[in-house]
Formats: C-alpha cells, sequence, structure tokens
C-alpha cells in the first residue's frame, strides 16, 4: 500500500461527514413535504401540520442534522418516514438483494467482457472483432427498462421459462442481472480489448513474438496480466453507475433492492431513508475503488516493480 | 496465470446459478385456495387509520371492519354493528355492537375497544393520516352503560355519517395492538396478516376465529407494480389472478380474450382543471369558459379512456344519485373558445400554466396541443407526487409566485356529494385548507353546500344539489374532463369480487372456480 | 509488424468513414428536420392512435396519434444537442483537471482527487435525481445533471494517463530539457491521451442518451411531447404489449447513432495511433 491508498483511507471519516451533510442539505432542499405525502390529497392543513411536528420536521434544520449524525455515529440511521421502521433495519434487508445483483451482474459482464475482449484485440479487425464491437455497442445502446421488458416478454410470458418478477428462487435473478449486466459487459469489453491492443503493440510483447512465443501463450501470460490494470480501473469507476442502473432494474422486475427503496423513498419523500441509502451507497463505492486501487497495486506488474 | 484458474471457478459458479432455475417458478399464484393481486402501488401502512391511498385500504379491508359496510350500490349493511339509531337531529347515534367477535390477537371486541379505535382518529397529538374527514364531523365517541353499544356524538348532521363510517379509514382495530399497528395488522377481518416483506408483498391467511362465513381463500397475497405492461404481462404469465386498477389499453385487448374478464366499475374519479380565479385566466369568466369549449372531452374518453369513462357533465360522478346533466353539453367548439378569447381581450390567445403529477401527465400532453387549435398555449410543469401536492395546495400568494393557472387533479368521493363539492368549491376549502384548488369563492354555492349537508329530506337535497351543480356549471372555475372507470383484470375463474364506494377491492367473498381453462 | 497480428493501413480507416456518414446523417436530420418529416412531431389525432406503418406514417403512429418517423427526426436535435454538450462539458473539465492535478501535484491534486472521488461514489442516477428535484425539471438541467456525473471519469483517466506518461522517458526528457508544465500538458501528454479519451467519449455519447432516458422513466427527463428518443422510449414502454413501434424505432435509431459515435471515436483513434 502507498501512501495515497492510506490516505485515502484516513480521509474516509471525513468524506463520509461531507457527503452525509451534502446530501442533508439537498434533501431538506427538495420541493415537497412528506407530511402532505403521507396524510394524502384530502387532508385537511391543520393534519397536515401536526403531522409534520409529530415527524419532527419542524425543528432548526442544523438541530435534527446534529439529530441524525449523534445516531449515524452509533449505527442508528433514524426511523422511516413511510414504513416506521428503523432505516438500519430497512437498508439491512435490501441491502442483500442488490449486492446479490451487483455481484451475478458483475460475473456476467466480466465472462462475457474479458475473453470477448481478449479475442477481439487477438484477431483485430477479424470477423469476431466486428461482430464482438458490433454487440458491445447495441449493448451499450439499448436502455435496460425496455430490455428489461422485452426479457420479461420473451422469457416469461411466450416461453413460460422464468419468473416474470419478484425474488421468490434464484431463477428470478437471472433477468435481472442480465439486464444490469448490459452496461458493464460493454464497458469491460471494449476495455478489455483497448487495453490489450495497447499493451501487444510495446516493445516487450514484440520481441517476446519475434523470439517465436505462441499467440495463446503470449497474449494470456505476457500481454493480459498487463492490460488488466485500467479494466480493474474501469470496473472500480463505473460501480456507481451500475447502482444507478440498479434503480430502473429493480424498479422494473419488483426486485426488493436498494434501487427500489430509494426510488420509493425518494417518491415519498422519506428522507433518513434517502439519506441512508445515499450513505450506504456511497460507502460501498469507496470502499470498493479502494480495494479495486490496492488490487491494481498488486496486479499490475509495472506498479509492483517501482 | 491467475486467469487459467479464475475462469472455470466463475463458469462453475454460474452453472450452479443456473442449476437452482430447476426450482419451482411460480409461488403463490394458481395454488388451491391461493391468491395473488396485483395492484399499482405498495402499502402504505398496516394502520388503517393512518393513510388515505386506495390500494393501500384494498389490502386492509381483508383484515380489517368497520361497524357498517357498504356495497358497491351504496346500501349500507351491519358488520361490527348489528344496529343502530339516532336522535331526530341526526347528532347522536347509538351503535350496538356484535357479539362474540375476536380479534387477531384473541381479545374479544368490546365498547372500550371500539371508543379507544375512534379515538385514536380524533387525537390531534398523535395525528393519523387519515383522520381529517372523520375529525370534522365527529365530535366525540364513548361509551354507554350499555358495555355493549358506542355512542358518535357528531358536531353536525351528516346525511352520509353511515356512508363515512364505512370507509377504510373507520375501521375497527385492536385496543392492544399500539404502535406495531404500522407494520402488523390486528383487526376483526375474515383474513389475518401473516407477514410484510418490504418492497415485495404482503401476505395474508384465513382468519380460523373468523365470527362470519369464513372466505373460501386460505390464503391472499397482494404485489404491486406500476409498470402498465409488467401489470399486464403478470396476469398472462399467471405470476397475479388479479390486476387492481388495470390501464384501458390493456383492458380493450383482454377483454375478447376468454382466459379474462374485466371488471368494470363506473364509480372512478373525476379528473379536472381547477382554474386559478386570482389569476389573468382565471378572474375573467369568458376565458373560463374558452378553456372549457377548447377542450374536446370525448376525443379525450376515446384515446386515454379506450371509452371506459364518460365526458364529465358535472362536478359530480355520474354514479351518484344527486348527478344532473346539464345541456347544452360543454361541447368541443375551438372556434368559439377563440372569440371568447378575443371579447376576453386576448384575440391572439393566452398562455396557461398548469401543474400536472406525473402520472397523469398524458392528459395534459393530449390537452396541450388540443388548446393549441384554440390560441392557449399550455405550459405543462409535470410533477412527482410530493412536489405536486405542495404546489396543488399552495396558497394563492404561492401560487402567484409560482405562476399557476390552473392544476390537473382527481377526486373520488365515494357517493357522497358532500364530500366532492365541499372540499372542491367551498369557499372555506380554498387551498391549503381543502382541495379547492383555484380559490373558487361563491357565498351563494357556500350556502346552498352547507344546507345540502345537513337537509335530511332526499328529495330537497337533490333539489339543493341540482342548483349548487348548475351554478357551478355556469360559472365555469374549472375544466372538468372525464370520469374514469375503474378497471379490475381477473383471471376468468375468479368471481365475487366487490369494489367498494370508495374505490378499495373488497376480497372477502371471492372465490375461485376450479373449471379447467384453456 | 506485419500479418494477423497488427496492421496499420495506410489509408483512412473504414470505420471513420462509416462514422461520419452516420453523423453526418443526424446533422442533416437536425437541420433539415422540417423538410424531411412529413407531419408535425407534435400534431396528434386521438382517433388515430397506434396506426401500423403505412406510406403516410413510415414507422406508425404513437399513444397520441403523432407521427413517429417525424418525431424522430425532430428527435435528432434534441439528442444531437445532448451529446455534443455533455461531452463537451464533461470532457473538456474533467480532462483538464485530471491532467492539470497530475502535473502541478501536491495540495491541487489531493484537492481535486479529493472532489472528484466524492462525486465519483454518488451513483450516477442518484446524483442526477437529486440535481433535478433541486433544479427542477427541463432540458438543460438534465444536461447539466448528466454532465455532472459524466466528469469524475475524466478527471481519473486524464489523472492516471498523464501520471503513467509523466514516467515515461520522453517526457522526463522534456522536462529536463526544461519544457514548461503547460509545453508538456500540450505537446506531449494531451497528444498521448488522446486515444484513450476518446475511447471514453464514444461511450459517454451512448450513456449520454441512455441517462436521459432513465432519467425519463424516473419522470425526470424533457418536457412532456418533446420528441426526445430517450423520452420516447421511455413512453413507449407502457404500450409495450399493446404496439411496440412506438419504442422501437428511437430504440433502433439510438443503437444506431451510438455505433456512429463508436465508429467515429474507434476511426479517430486509429488515425492519431498512426
Amino acid at each position: 500500500m502507498n501512501a495515497r491508498l492510506i490516505n485515502r483511507v484516513l480521509m474516509l471519516p471525513v468524506v463520509m461527514v461531507v457527503v452525509s451533510f451534502a446530501v442533508f442539505v439537498a434533501v431538506r432542499h427538495l420541493p415537497g413535504d412528506p407530511a402532505r405525502m403521507l396524510a394524502g390529497t384530502a387532508a385537511t392543513q391543520d393534519t397536515v401540520d401536526a403531522v409534520h411536528h409529530s415527524l419532527g420536521l419542524d425543528r432548526p434544520a442544523l438541530r435534527q442534522y446534529g439529530t441524525f449524525m449523534r445516531g449515524a455515529l452509533v449505527g442508528d440511521l433514524g426511523i422511516s418516514i413511510e414504513s416506521r421502521q428503523p432505516v438500519g433495519q430497512e437498508i439491512a434487508h435490501h441491502f442483500p438483494y442488490t449486492l446479490l445483483l451487483g455481484l451475478s451482474a458483475y460475473a456476467l459482464a466480466l465472462c462475457f467482457g474479458i475473453p470477448g475482449g481478449l479475442a477481439a484485440a487477438m484477431f483485430e479487425d477479424g470477423i469476431w472483432d466486428r461482430i464482438f464491437m458490433g454487440m458491445t455497442i447495441v449493448l451499450a445502446s439499448v436502455p435496460n427498462f425496455w430490455f428489461a421488458l422485452l426479457l420479461m416478454e420473451l422469457f416469461s410470458v411466450r416461453l413460460g421459462l422464468l419468473p416474470l418478477m419478484g425474488a421468490h428462487s434464484w431463477s428470478s435473478l437471472l433477468m435481472p442481472s442480465l439486464t444490469l449486466a448490459l452496461m458493464p459487459m460493454a464497458l469491460i469489453g471494449r476495455m478489455t480489448r483497448a487495453s490489450m491492443l495497447a499493451v501487444l503493440s510495446r516493445d516487450y510483447i514484440r520481441t517476446a513474438r519475434a523470439r517465436g512465443v505462441g499467440l495463446m501463450r503470449l497474449c494470456l501470460r505476457h500481454a493480459l496480466p498487463n492490460a488488466l490494470p485500467p479494466v480493474v480501473t474501469v470496473i472500480g469507476m463505473n460501480l456507481g453507475s451500475v447502482i444507478g442502473g440498479a434503480v430502473v432494474t429493480e424498479t422494473v422486475f419488483g426486485w426488493p433492492g436498494l434501487g427500489h427503496l430509494m426510488i420509493e423513498a425518494v417518491r415519498w419523500r422519506d428522507y433518513p431513508v434517502i439519506e441512508g441509502v445515499t450513505l450506504v451507497a456511497v460507502l460501498s463505492v469507496i470502499l470498493v475503488n479502494l480495494v479495486a486501487d490496492i488490487v491494481i497495486s498488486r496486479i499490475d506488474p509495472q506498479a509492483r516493480h517501482s | 496465470m491467475h486467469c487459467h484458474c479464475r475462469l472455470p471457478v466463475l463458469l462453475t459458479a454460474l452453472i450452479a446459478c443456473t442449476g437452482a432455475m430447476a426450482a419451482p417458478a411460480h409461488a403463490g399464484a394458481g395454488a388451491a385456495g391461493a391468491l395473488t393481486i396485483m395492484q399499482p402501488e405498495p402499502p402504505r401502512s398496516m394502520d388503517p387509520a393512518d393513510q388515505m391511498a386506495t390500494d393501500t385500504s384494498s389490502i386492509l379491508s381483508a383484515m380489517y371492519e368497520g361497524l357498517v359496510r357498504a356495497d358497491a350500490d351504496r346500501t349500507i349493511h351491519p358488520l361490527l354493528a348489528v344496529s343502530w339509531r339516532h336522535d331526530p337531529q341526526g347528532t347522536t347515534w347509538d351503535f350496538v355492537l356484535r357479539r362474540n367477535v375476536k380479534f387477531h390477537d384473541g381479545h374479544t371486541m368490546t365498547a372500550a375497544g371500539v371508543v379507544h379505535s375512534f379515538r385514536r382518529l380524533l387525537d390531534m397529538n398523535a395525528p393519523l393520516a387519515g383522520s381529517s374527514r372523520f375529525r370534522a364531523v365527529v365530535d366525540t365517541v364513548t361509551t354507554t352503560d350499555d358495555d355493549m353499544t358506542v355512542r358518535f356524538s357528531l358536531r353536525r348532521p351528516y346525511p352520509d355519517f353511515l356512508l363515512l363510517l364505512s370507509f377504510s379509514q373507520a375501521c375497527v382495530t385492536s385496543p392492544y395492538a399500539g404502535a406495531s399497528l404500522a407494520r402488523h395488522a390486528d383487526g376483526t377481518g375474515p383474513f389475518r396478516f401473516d407477514e410484510w416483506k418490504s418492497s415485495e408483498y404482503v401476505r395474508q391467511a384465513r382468519n380460523p376465529d373468523y365470527w362470519g362465513t369464513p372466505p373460501d381463500l386460505a390464503s391472499v397475497r397482494w404485489i404491486w407494480s406500476a409498470e402498465p405492461s409488467v401489470m399486464d404481462m403478470a396476469l398472462h404469465t399467471g405470476d397475479t389472478d388479479i390486476v387492481g386498477d388495470l390501464p384501458a389499453l390493456y383492458a380493450r385487448r383482454m377483454e375478447s380474450d376468454p382466459r379474462f374478464v374485466i371488471h368494470d366499475d363506473p364509480n372512478g374519479p373525476l379528473y379536472w382543471i381547477a382554474i386559478n380565479m386570482d389569476r389573468h385566466a382565471g378572474a375573467d369568466r369568458r376565458i373560463r369558459q374558452a378553456l372549457n369549449y377548447a377542450t374536446d372531452r370525448q376525443a379525450l374518453v376515446h384515446a386515454l379512456l379506450r371509452d371506459r369513462g364518460q365526458p364529465a357533465r358535472s362536478p359530480l360522478q355520474p354514479v351518484s344519485p344527486y348527478f344532473v346533466s346539464y345541456a347544452p353539453d360543454p361541447q368541443y367548439d375551438p372556434q368559439r373558445a377563440r372569440a371568447l378569447l378575443a371579447e376576453a381581450g386576448s384575440p391572439s390567445g393566452i398562455t396557461f400554466s398548469l401543474a400536472v403529477q406525473d402520472m397523469d401527465e398524458p392528459l395534459a400532453e393530449a390537452l396541450q396541443d388540443m388548446w393549441k387549435k384554440s390560441g392557449i398555449t399550455l405550459q405543462i410543469s409535470r410533477l412527482e407526487g410530493g412536489v405536486y401536492a405542495s404546489e396543488a395546495f399552495a396558497d394563492p400568494a404561492q401560487k402567484a409566485a409560482l405562476q399557476l393557472d390552473g392544476v390537473l387533479a382527481s377526486w373520488s368521493s365515494g357517493f357522497i356529494p358532500d364530500m366532492q363539492l365541499r372540499p372542491l368549491f367551498h369557499g372555506a376549502s380554498a387551498a391549503p385548507a381543502g382541495a379547492n384548488l383555484g380559490f373558487f369563492h361563491d357565498p351563494g354555492v357556500d350556502a346552498l353546500i352547507n344546507a345540502g349537508a345537513v337537509e335530511p329530506s332526499e328529495d330537497k337535497r337533490k333539489a339543493i344539489y341540482a342548483q349548487i351543480q348548475e351554478m357551478i356549471m355556469h360559472d365555469a372555475p374549472a375544466v372538468l374532463i372525464y370520469t374514469r372507470d375503474t378497471l379490475v383484470g381477473m383471471r376468468a375463474d375468479i368471481s365475487g369480487l366487490v369494489v367498494r364506494p370508495d374505490g378499495a377491492l373488497d376480497i372477502t367473498h371471492v372465490t375461485r372456480n376450479r373449471q379447467p381453462h384453456p | 509488424m506485419t500479418g494477423s497480428f497488427r496492421t496499420l493501413i495506410a489509408r483512412l480507416p473504414l470505420s471513420l468513414l462509416a462514422g461520419v456518414v452516420l453523423i453526418t446523417f443526424m446533422v442533416l436530420g437536425a437541420l433539415l428536420a422540417p423538410l424531411i418529416s412529413p407531419a408535425d412531431p407534435l400534431a396528434q389525432d386521438l382517433y388515430a392512435t397506434f396506426q401500423p406503418m403505412s406510406a403516410a406514417h413510415p414507422f406508425g403512429t404513437d399513444a397520441f396519434g403523432r407521427d413517429i418517423f417525424s418525431r424522430i427526426v425532430y428527435g435528432t436535435r434534441y439528442s444531437l444537442a445532448e451529446v455534443c454538450i455533455c461531452i463537451l462539458v464533461s470532457c473538456a473539465m474533467g480532462t483538464l483537471a485530471g491532467m492539470l492535478a497530475a502535473l502541478v501535484g501536491g495540495y491541487v491534486e489531493q484537492a481535486v482527487m479529493w472532489v472528484v472521488d466524492i462525486i465519483f461514489a454518488f451513483p450516477g442516477i442518484v446524483l442526477a435525481l437529486l440535481i433535478l428535484s433541486l433544479l427542477g425539471p427541463g432540458f438543460f438541467n438534465m444536461l447539466l445533471a448528466i454532465s455532472v456525473f459524466s466528469i469524475p471519469v475524466y478527471v481519473r483517466l486524464a489523472h492516471n494517463l498523464t501520471q503513467a506518461l509523466q514516467r515515461a522517458e520522453y517526457v522526463e526528457a522534456a522536462r529536463t530539457l526544461g519544457a514548461g508544465t503547460w509545453r508538456i500538458l500540450y505537446v506531449h501528454v494531451m497528444r498521448n491521451a488522446l486515444g484513450p479519451i476518446l475511447v471514453q467519449s464514444t461511450l459517454t455519447a451512448g450513456s449520454v442518451i441512455l441517462a436521459a432516458s432513465s432519467l425519463s422513466f424516473l419522470g425526470l427527463g424533457v418536457a412532456p411531447a418533446t420528441p426526445e428518443w430517450g423520452a420516447m422510449m421511455s413512453d413507449g414502454r407502457s404500450y409495450l404489449g399493446i404496439d411496440i413501434l412506438p419504442s422501437l424505432f428511437p430504440g433502433l435509431t439510438i443503437t444506431l447513432a451510438v455505433l456512429g459515435f463508436n465508429l467515429l471515436g474507434e476511426g479517430v483513434r486509429k488515425v492519431i495511433d498512426k
């Protein structure tokens, strides 16, 4: 671990405080009022005011933030306005689903992206390269909600193979993770290809090639380890957008993950849940990126030697 | 060398995943005595008094019961109360409770328990979301000498009090439930609460200790999705047996399919645009009329509702016994609209800014192009629920700052004319106090609304409400657009579903005929 | 080196040509929309909804009876503007910030990377959701939101590339020869980092249109009735079981546009690599 990594670990609490404050301020400035949402359109103003008071939303904003932070420090993220459950409990219920979905989406993306990108780079401008690049473009240009609905129509309605929605068996995981994998698939594939091409043009590879090392062995043993670090960086960097993609995917498939929770919370102006979910998402992304950087410093031959 | 061993590991993991596909796919739906129902929205609470959402009421109506029950045609039947009487003024009501009724927690229902349940509605220190309507009408709820009688003292006579008591907010909850009620239902209904998995489903099981005829179904599962395509697909795959609030487009296609039946309930909400009377467009009656003449209601009903609804001819819904249709109907006449605008000093047309909730956006989008033909430029601000509610209920000063000329809104009053006309058109209900979103104020209308609410004679009430409707139609404080039918899509083997006056589904007597179908 | 391994062809790459043709089509569509489209993209006919493909309506009509083909042609304007503005803003700002951070080093570098880490850690769509909820929906607010969450990728990419290049011998040589930071930035780093950044920005082209579409799905996209491709797909999804045309054709168009940008980027990369 180099100094920069240590530095980032040390800065983590500061980042979290800044993020939590930013989110708190942003959320409280969102137009709309949770009390009005709760009481419904038919409610009279005195009911709305009373609900407002009972939620503690009429207290000074800074004091509300103080309460929130004091709780957050000991792991108490407050009570959901909507479900009246502790936010921590809500997140604990939804987080595993998103984790599972994200992991299986990345597994699919890696299985497709790395070998595919590798092969495309090995035979640049060949037929597979063309097909592969075309596929990544199509994958990267289909809105995930639309792809999701087509999958449902095909595999659930027409073929009756997979459950339409919900999360009641392992097979329920297949369509949502395929949907969520679209973007990382394209990205990992293209990055692997681009990175491999860059490595393959380096002198030591040419030398090895000239010495008669076989193409397969050359690519897998010599080139791939050098080509992977940028791919790992990109995976880490795009984690945020995958969590974002989960918002849409989970909504369509009724998958009970954090994205689903977040959308409901934004819709109902459930302040504590928005804050809690955002903090958890931000923390996960930061941690995964840290891990990604550590992995890079391990697998990158250049970083290891320097 | 890493790559050589890592790929197979991943592959094995994937194969393990696909192996799991053999597991039973469709849980719940289709099993004997089990029923799955899909609705657009998840439940808000398991406490009937702490919510105002129709979809939540549907879920709760299987587990809770009120003192009385209303049929789709608004006739009142005894439920937890076996009989009732009121004094000549109609302000004191005594209800005699049914004996040997048990809450799901095992306690027996008593007058004290029922009083406790209703007092929660009146308690301003712990306000409940659904309590407004009751606090406006009910003053106190007390026990009497008889330990099975409950007495309501009303603030004023209220002819539709029994209908009000049939609404799901007035359901009786167990006095022993306490704060857990928000997540864990505890009532007297034919189904008892089983499980609420957040973002997934609510499950209910038949109540073995039910006082009445036990329901045919052994268990019920409620799921939700707001995607119209998903609703349609879920019915086709059998992931659900019933879809509440099916979009009209899909209903039209489904009615020709023998596997499904469509339950069409005409008691749907009324859609209208409340015109802000404090701004240029609303201050001039000619402009308000022009907006009405610019609206082709028939085309809107055809395109958006697939003819499953009716063009609005009155501020009351056509199913209301007090509904009076006025001739001539507000006709579509762009020429006349232009002429009226010119008369009002805007020959080149006007700009009208409208706040719309996101799900009603298509209606505004259709109006935009329609009104353009009459020289009206419609600016739509599409708002998500929370923002919409706060803008719609903004007071005159805030609406002036937002430059809001109108609000597109919908309202379902469940047959009680006072719950439609008072909040929407009474001067005292001007936003933010009530749903009079355009600040319409006519002392004559106010007086008639007040008179109608306390008038015991049915004929006189009819006359009063007819007069109110005429006055409102004449003054045009709103563009009344259409009433939308509530559509429920069901698999053909299901019968016995009731849509209650407040729009909630009642599944108590639903049965599945086990006849084979393709 | 020759053979199947890596060939550098001494002529303009095919991908560049194809990309230029596709993008030219888009630009022409945007400029000549009133001439090309047979109907007003906003004109409705509520009695002729969901019409099939015909001579009058080459791509059919949508839920409001509007001509889908005309809407797609007009939509080119929005989509081109989206892609160009978002890429320009995010790529220019991000790249500049990243390169400067790496070259200047010290506290500036730490501060920049710190801010980037924070923005970065927000899931993109959640960030956009918050920004749009605060600013209110609208075309330019949407572009702003999409740009903001696209910036960090470029900062990090440019930062990493610049750092790597700084270690490269030729930059060290330039430094010892007395070249200033700006000169190094301009002559050496910019030119060498352009390839990877172009790859990223052509990818951004697709994700910008998709992000716009996702925001429309969440009800935070362009104004109602706007003929924007992403919004059309999002609107069309509700009618998928009735009629696939209203969402199919915008979808195909998006794919073609993304293809165009990708081919363009790929072609430019090849030219630079030569």
